[in-house]
């Protein structure tokens, strides 16, 4: 990573990594918690979050855009100054650092709880930072050449989940289309956007790193329009296949949703391939928030490239990911009850402040006679 | 076993890095380098035990707490 600002990145590329960490972990989590605020309605909450998130993505570039040049860090930096300023860098890092290992947190709970059952947690987490530390001592840009290599087989996986299950349909099941009311549709689209929107505000730490193009703005928030309808459609399928009460009380829903697929009891079986198909998105999800952390740490620092810290970063994420939750109760109550709010700050509410005083003083520059 | 182990493995991965810095004479960098090792190391050795400690998410109940117990009692 030493060489990073000689990597570059294409508005495809970023794309790609975009739709990725908007389905990521999501995939196997916001069914259970939507449905549970909104109830049968929640496919309602996940389809109108989509607009408001394109708005979020919208709110990323054009920050972005106000320091070409600079990361979240310098931003942050030239906006807060130097008092202020690295508090709120050491924020979002921490921000960052729990994001990656949370990720990785998921995606070992999912395997354990459904594919290695008999398999040790660490030894999971240990293969998963692994693959993370040899992906980010390659750099950003094979990172985002391997998510164009597989973005085809993750789509086409997805895809055929969904068509497949579509014989199990049961319009019953959405009914009554209000689910648990007007504040439930909106708790669960809070939800949708915090959770897969919000958190994205790791990509204002990659596009310093990206060739723009002038459509790089529409391909960025088209990326983001797939990621969302995509996302929204599972959590309708599990409404619609699975019904409102399982949907809310299994933890994975959507790996149910895949065991569910039969085809004249010739094919079946298949909920595992696409499980582990859904692993690069949350690959490439905490890649990215782990770069995001690594990046900004040697930004905030001062120092030449983060390649130094690659190495010895791997071991805290390897504990972190362990120990930041002692069981899957724990994570999920989090989640619902406190993650949001941290997500909605780091991705919403800081960009938003951050874009507002960047245009403020933008304009009280005086402009040359 | 299993926890020194990782201690060794984190102390490695630390030297092989400061000793790059330490040779180039990034004195700044080497401090930052050591300061993530350390804290590494802490970290994955509390893992490799396998007891339990506090969860870093706990911070985030304190910070979070009032505030969404104020959204519960104003929306339920």
């Amino acid at each position: 990573m030493d060489n990073n600002l000689r990597q570059q990145i294409s508005t495809r590329q970023l794309s790609l990594l975009v739709i990725y960490s908007i389905v990521g972990d999501m995939l196997l989590i916001l069914p259970t918690i939507v449905s549970t605020v909104a109830g049968h309605a929640s496919w309602i909450s996940a389809f109108a979050a989509i607009p408001f998130g394109i708005l979020v993505l919208w709110l990323f570039y054009a920050l972005s855009r106000l320091y070409p040049d600079g990361t979240l860090m310098e931003i942050i930096r030239s906006i807060f100054g130097k008092w202020l300023g690295p508090v709120i860098c050491v924020w979002y890092l921490a921000y960052f650092l729990l994001g990656s290992a949370l990720y990785m947190r998921e995606v070992a709970d999912f395997i354990k709880t459904h594919i290695l059952t008999d398999t040790p947690m660490r030894v999971i987490i240990i293969l998963a930072t692994i693959t993370t530390t040899y992906a980010l001592m390659k750099g950003l840009e094979p990172i985002a050449r391997s998510a164009e290599i597989f973005f085809f087989i993750f789509m086409a996986a997805l895809l055929s989940m969904l068509v497949l299950a579509i014989k199990d349909f049961d319009l019953a099941n959405i009914r009554p289309f209000s689910g648990k009311g007007a504040m439930g549709i909106a708790e669960g689209g809070f939800f949708s956007v915090g959770y897969s929107f919000g958190e994205l505000c790791m990509l204002m730490m990659i596009f310093p790193f990206v060739r723009h193009r002038s459509h790089t703005r529409r391909d960025l928030l088209l990326s983001g329009l797939i990621g969302g309808t995509m996302l929204a459609s599972v959590v309708l399928w599990c409404l619609l296949v699975l019904g409102g009460y399982y949907t809310s009380t299994e933890l994975f829903p959507s790996y149910i949703l895949a065991q569910t697929i039969n085809i004249g009891n010739f094919l079946e079986r298949v909920e595992v391939i696409l499980a582990v198909n859904w692993m690069f998105g949350i690959f490439f999800k905490c890649t990215l928030s782990y770069f995001a952390f690594l990046t900004g740490l040697s930004r905030l620092t001062g120092m030449r490239g983060a390649k130094p810290l690659i190495l010895p970063g791997a071991f805290l994420l390897f504990g972190l990911s362990y120990l930041i939750s002692p069981n899957i109760v724990y994570y999920t109550f989090t989640m619902k009850n406190y993650y949001l709010y941290w997500d909605i700050t780091n991705g919403i509410l800081l960009p938003l402040i951050l874009l507002t005083v960047g245009l403020m003083r933008r304009k009280k520059v005086p402009k040359p006679a | 076993m299993l926890i020194v182990l990782t201690v060794l493995l984190g102390a490695a991965a630390g030297l092989r890095e400061l000793e790059l810095l330490f040779r180039k004479r990034r004195i700044g960098e080497a401090i930052v380098c050591g300061a993530l090792s350390l804290a590494g190391i802490a970290c994955a050795s509390a893992a490799a035990s396998g007891k339990a400690f506090p969860s870093p998410l706990h911070v985030l109940m304190v910070v979070y707490g009032p505030f969404n117990r104020l959204m519960v009692s104003l929306f339920g």
